[in-house]
């Protein structure tokens, strides 16, 4: 074994350790709990000053762990350049010296040295979660689209100079794809009525404006195009480029924001088209459209704004473009790529010589302030456990959603409440599947290890008696895990596509499905699709219920009410994206669909009268008195009801966005631009 | 600052102005395509329109392109098929003509690919205006000389007189119809019926699916069986130009811009009323081997028939010529 073989085998070793060890005190003390901390505190609370001090200590309580450390000092220099200090540099060239043997972070230090990574100019301006956050053209406010959990729509608007929020209600409807207006007061923003359209239906959408103060809204056009997408706004406010699309054919409009009159500048067709901005005089506007409708590739197109000439090419077809802009000087496009940022020089609406990188990693492109500092964002998912109160005559929210799970582990798995409503239980990956159950009284995790093979476990449920997790994994059947012992005890061994416990526990659902080999192109044969109870105490089976598969496929869940009268079965038919959700009477009698949607992880609520599911990332309540579905405003998936009814633990996903800024992007990147190679972005 | 509002300010006032001259009806691209090498002047589109209105251009001196392309009727003549000079018959209905300056693939059968390419077939066609070139020329050179040359600063030509008529051709524009309004944001300018007709357009009937935004049409040609009858091709319609087994009995989608104003329809003149064409498309279509996968029964009932044609009713506008 040579040195660095050595060297990684005792950080595994050491991290291997340090994650089995139980209690809160080891675990916080892990070299990545702390680096993950640190980084939170940069990235989440905005805090760099802090964070370095921590990078500092982790980077000298760990300098014989070579890869800690460097991970330690490149984060804290990106610290520093963040914050402009000069520091930077030094402790670039400290990773360098004193960890040659991590060639990955000596080599990332090299280039960001040689200046071809985040640039000395780099500021972070802003962080918070979302993903949309626009940033004023005078460089002055963040503004964020937020729907609550009420649905409704609201702007954000926080004012960088004071660091105060304000908050803009945009009344009934939904609101997407704000942009703000060059003089930096008003925002356009595309709003739909509340339900969803149907083309059949006599609907409207619109395009408004709002002053930043949330004065002054007001509709500049409303009519039956499917969407709108305002990139660009003339100098003095008064026209908006629009891009429109109706029944999959595009148009490039021109909205007078002082009239209301809609001039169509140009049709596409089927050619998908992103309407970019107007070049600083007005005269042009820069867009990216399909070559052709079959065509996966698109070209940016600038076209004068009068009508008077022909488009002109500027950055010839490629695959991965987005929206282009022009530079606040006009002399330039630019379009993002493959991750990259691209610019062109033109000139009279023509361009003038080659496309040419200006970054290689240039983030989410927010655009550009009048002083053409330009302004990018990285964007940060991260699932996690949450619990929310809820009005269990609504199930609307009572407050925000907390978090309750470590936000170091990864692949969470539907929660399970503890009978008794004080634990709550789910499965997560951190080195490997994990039980972990979060006690509400201390607030504290405890991890159960696992010996089945990652991915394979399912939690179903807990024990009658709160003392053992329901477990069922491949070969091993349905089983209890003693949450104290750990000790596994086996219940019974099916071949089941689900298999769930009845809330009495002295019973299994199960549904299998036994299926005909399958011939390519050919209708599946003579599938059949069973569901079966099975008694724990006499092992017997009983068929509740059994189908030719055609109609049925793959089992999703199995969920019995809390009355017991009823199983929730969730199944996904072949060919079809969406799963159906069914409901057995256990007393006897032929199941019924409730619903389809496309996340079925359903939940029956305690009094056995409504199911909670997610649709679109949200969670929703289907009544089983014929009442139409509703949705709660919690955006989640995979709803658990706490058996005092009044929470819902469910899985959420957070995203966090960082806003940064670049100034002097032009001049530093003009000495080293690259030409693009047509298929250069396409092998990427 | 204030000199980019300046300029800005200017540029909208200038691009008002470039609309307040040819200000194109509402609805239409204000970006109208011209060829590099035809551009557009006042005189070339005069001279276009002296051509097009000059029955001396025809064999026996009876008929101009405004014979069948009538501005009385939305430039079309309201017969089944086209009758030329000495009452000779063509064998296809006369085409409405406007907004051609956005089209491309020109004639049913697409067998022109530009305005200029298209200009002079109709001049020459013996069932049409029935000259020969030599006496096309000739006529040209005897009538138009001055008018050339102060135009084109050249001697009269064929391929002259081609790029005059195909600018006057791009200067008949329509829009400003109750549909036009609609689409911009006028709520008001559709009755409750042409709205439900609107959306049975776009949605159940699927006419949008080729009569696309914003000339309703795609430009491009399908098979909808009309040329089929009892099993039989009797026109190969595009399939004469491409000879692309697909396009037999295709044909050119016409726009349906002032198409309550230009019975009878279809590339044959086959339907008299707009009742029949609707009637025609509910019923799926005439069965034929390349049928367009597009074309399927409609089940509309009797109310959404009347709808629909209560949208095709608004589309009548304001043609500029």
């Amino acid at each position: 074994m040579n040195t660095e073989m050595k060297k990684t085998a005792v950080f595994v070793a050491l991290i291997a350790g340090l994650v089995n060890l139980p209690g809160q005190a080891q675990k916080n003390d892990r070299p990545e709990v702390l680096l993950e901390a640190a980084k939170q505190k940069a990235n989440l609370e905005g805090d760099c000053k802090v964070a370095i001090t921590q990078y500092k200590e982790i980077a000298t309580r760990f300098a014989s762990n070579h890869a800690v450390a460097a991970t330690a000092l490149l984060r804290m220099a990106e610290c520093y350049q963040q914050q402009g200090d000069a520091e930077w540099r030094k402790v670039y060239q400290e990773v360098i010296s004193k960890y040659p043997d991590q060639k990955a972070a000596v080599e990332q230090a090299r280039a960001r040295l040689g200046g071809t990574a985040p640039r000395e100019t780099a500021h972070k301006i802003w962080s918070g979660s979302g993903a949309g956050a626009l940033v004023s053209p005078d460089g002055r406010y963040i503004v964020n689209l937020r729907q609550g959990g009420d649905s409704k729509f609201t702007f954000v608007v926080r004012d960088l100079s004071s660091d105060t929020d304000r908050t803009v209600d945009l009344g009934d409807g939904k609101a997407y794809d704000p942009f703000l207006t060059p003089d930096s007061k008003r925002v356009l923003y595309t709003w739909w009525p509340t339900r969803l359209p149907d083309v059949k239906d006599d609907w409207f959408s619109e395009i408004r404006i709002v002053n930043l103060d949330g004065t002054g809204m007001r509709t500049v056009l409303r009519s039956q195009y499917n969407g709108y997408d305002v990139r660009g706004v003339t100098a003095d406010g008064k026209l908006a480029a629009v891009g429109l699309q109706r029944d999959g054919t595009w148009q490039i409009g021109l909205l007078s924001l002082e009239t209301r009159e809609l001039q169509i500048l140009k049709s596409l067709g089927w050619r998908t088209t992103w309407v970019g901005n107007f070049s600083p005089d007005g005269r042009w506007l820069v867009y990216l459209a399909q070559l052709n409708k079959e065509s996966t590739d698109s070209a940016v197109y600038v076209i004068a704004t009068d009508g008077s000439a022909e488009p002109s090419v500027v950055v010839p077809g490629g695959v991965g473009y987005v929206t282009p802009r022009f530079t606040p000087d006009g002399s330039r496009v630019v379009v993002p790529r493959g991750g990259g940022l691209w610019s062109v020089r033109v000139k009279d609406g023509k361009r003038v010589g080659d496309p040419e990188i200006l970054m290689r990693n240039a983030g989410r492109v927010k655009g550009f302030s009048r002083d053409g500092t330009y302004y990018y964002s990285e964007v940060e998912v991260s699932s996690s456990e949450f619990v929310v109160q809820v009005d269990p005559s609504t199930w609307k929210p009572k407050n925000a959603p907390a978090r309750i799970s470590d936000p170091f582990r990864k692949g969470f798995r539907a929660p399970y409440w503890s009978p008794d409503g004080k634990r709550l239980a789910y499965v997560a990956n951190m080195a490997g599947d994990r039980f972990v159950i979060h006690d509400f009284a201390s607030g504290q995790d405890r991890e159960l290890p696992t010996r089945a093979p990652e991915g394979s476990l399912s939690l179903v449920g807990w024990s009658p008696d709160g003392k053992s997790l329901q477990v069922v994994a491949p070969g091993t059947g349905f089983r209890l895990v003693d949450t104290e012992t750990q000790q596994e005890r086996p219940l019974s061994l099916m071949r089941a596509q689900q298999t769930v416990a009845s809330h009495d526990g002295k019973a299994v659902f199960y549904a299998t499905l036994d299926s005909a080999p399958y011939e390519r192109g050919k209708e599946p044969v003579s599938d059949t699709f069973r569901l079966i109870r099975r008694d724990l105490d006499t092992g017997a089976d009983k068929e509740l219920y059994r189908a030719e598969a055609r109609p049925f496929g793959v089992a999703i869940s199995l969920t019995p009410s809390p009355d017991g009268r009823s199983l929730a079965f969730a199944f996904l038919r072949p060919r079809e994206n969406s799963p159906r959700l069914w409901i057995l009477p256990l007393s006897g009698g032929e199941p019924r669909e409730l619903l389809r949607s496309d996340g079925l992880s359903p939940a029956w609520t305690q009094d056995s009268r409504a199911i909670l599911f997610s649709r679109s990332g949200e969670i929703w309540v289907q009544p089983l008195d014929g009442r139409e579905p509703y949705a709660t405003g919690i955006h989640g998936h995979a709803p658990s009801v706490s058996p005092d009814g009044d929470r819902i633990a469910f899985i959420g996903s957070t995203t966090t966005e960082s806003v940064w800024m670049i100034k002097n992007l032009f001049p530093e990147t003009s000495a080293r631009s690259v030409r693009l190679q047509p298929d250069q972005s396409a092998k990427r | 600052m204030r000199i980019a509002i300046l300029c800005a300010a200017a540029v909208v006032l200038s691009a008002a102005a470039h609309a307040a001259g040819p200000r194109l009806p509402l609805g239409l691209d204000l970006y109208r395509p011209v060829p590099n090498d035809n551009r557009l002047t006042p005189a070339k589109i005069a001279l276009g329109r002296r051509l097009f209105f000059d029955r001396r251009l025809s064999r026996d001196g009876s008929l101009s392109c405004a014979g069948c392309h009538d501005p009385k009727r939305a430039l079309t003549d309201g017969r089944v098929v086209a009758q030329g000079v000495g009452g000779a018959m063509g064998n296809r209905n006369t085409p409405i003509i406007v907004n051609r300056a956005w089209g491309d693939g020109f004639f049913f059968d697409g067998r022109a690919a530009t305005l200029e390419q298209l200009a002079l077939q109709p001049f020459l066609n013996p069932a049409e205006l029935g000259m020969s070139p030599e006496s096309l020329l000739s006529v040209i050179q005897a009538r138009y000389k001055r008018q050339f040359r102060s135009t084109f600063d050249a001697e009269p030509s064929l391929d002259l007189a081609a790029r005059a008529l195909a600018s006057y051709l791009r200067t008949i524009v329509d829009g400003d119809s109750p549909y036009d309004r609609y689409a911009a944001g006028d709520l008001s300018a559709l009755s409750e019926s042409a709205r439900r007709g609107f959306a049975l357009f776009r949605g159940k009937a699927g006419c949008g699916q080729c009569h696309a935004t914003p000339n309703l049409t795609d430009e491009e040609f399908h098979n909808t069986g009309v040329a089929w009858r009892t099993g039989t091709l009797i026109d190969e319609g595009r399939f004469a130009v491409t000879h692309a087994a697909a396009d037999r009995g295709a044909f050119k989608t016409p726009t349906l811009r002032e198409i309550s104003r230009t019975a009878p329809y279809m590339h044959d003149g086959s339907f008299s009323t707009l009742a029949d064409v609707v009637e025609y498309y509910d019923s799926g279509g005439q069965k034929n081997p390349t049928l367009d996968p597009k074309l399927r029964p409609l089940h509309l009932t009797a109310e959404e028939k009347r709808d629909i044609l209560a949208f095709l009713g608004a589309l009548e506008g304001r043609i500029q010529k």
